[in-house]
């Protein structure tokens, strides 16, 4: 396959695919361009990337202006801030619940009020996280309350 | 600035306090008055259950700043009504706040006093308990639509 790039004044990135019929190798380049713009770039301890589905992603949070990820079963970082995660993926079920982190609403197994205006998320992993009084509002304006 | 600010907040936040437990305390000693068959309250037992009102004030923002939890303070919770006991129970004793009351009457009075400090709590952990449901209603929801 012949991959050229060229350099143009464009509104926008464009990627055009030229091919005489869509054979598995086009089907695999069209997927990985579409995963590519859902799915988060992390890599682990190894330097190893990988391509995340955010739906994957249980909570992510900033130590020492690091961003971690956290799934079900391993901690990644990524180059994202979590400002870039909770606007990028939002529709997804992301949520900003406090200056150093967002939660996967998906991920939250129960939730309980904590007096002073703060919320308290049960993760799926047993993990808890308090959603602070700034960002507790706009919880219950995600849940609809 | 902020030094101002916070005494400012700190200052706000106990007159709301203060109030409430002064309108409780007034109230109560307008009831016994009348039941005693006395329409008038003494300007100078008003003035010590303000400062008494403020004195508990006081201490309950010191105990309870903002942004505490309040039910999961066991301790202070304990201590707070132990210090509400003392203030209110004492001043009323020594500072004569119900001149002829009968005894039965000073019982009664501790007893509201008593079931007023269990029923704040008990509000506020049915508050809690409510918005806790109403929250993972709100989280189902918003997992199945999603």
């Amino acid at each position: 396959m012949k991959i050229t790039v060229e350099h143009a004044d464009l509104p926008e990135n464009e990627v055009i695919l030229r091919c005489p019929s869509l054979d598995e190798e086009m089907l695999g380049v069209l997927s990985l361009l579409r995963s590519g713009l859902q799915r988060l770039c992390v890599w682990d301890d190894s330097r190893q990337t990988t391509l995340l589905s955010p739906g994957e992603v249980v909570y992510c949070e900033t130590v020492e202006d690091r961003v971690f990820v956290y799934t079900g079963r391993a901690m990644y970082q990524t180059a994202l801030s979590l400002g870039e995660l909770e606007s990028r993926y939002g529709s997804l079920g992301f949520f900003r619940a406090g200056k150093s982190a967002v939660v996967n609403l998906h991920h939250i197994r129960s939730l309980e009020s904590q007096g002073a205006g703060r919320i308290q998320a049960t993760l799926e992993t047993g993990e808890k996280l308090i959603v602070s009084r700034r960002y507790a509002p706009l919880l219950r304006e995600r849940l609809g309350l | 600035m902020e030094k101002f600010n916070r005494f400012y907040l700190w200052g706000v936040n106990t007159k709301y306090r203060m109030g409430l437990y002064f309108a409780a305390a007034a109230s109560f000693k307008g009831l016994v008055n009348v039941l005693l068959g006395s329409w008038t309250v003494e300007t100078l037992i008003l003035l010590e259950m303000l400062l008494a009102c403020f004195g508990f004030a006081c201490l309950e923002t010191a105990l309870f700043p903002a942004g505490k939890n309040l039910l999961s303070e066991g301790k202070r919770v304990a201590l707070w009504a132990v210090l509400a006991n003392i203030i209110f129970i004492g001043c009323a004793w020594g500072l004569n706040w119900f001149p002829g009351i009968p005894l039965w009457g000073a019982l009664l009075l501790v007893l509201f006093l008593e079931s007023s400090l269990g029923g704040m709590w008990y509000a506020l952990y049915l508050k809690e308990k409510w918005d806790t449901a109403a929250l993972n209603q709100g989280l189902r929801r918003f997992q199945s639509e999603h």
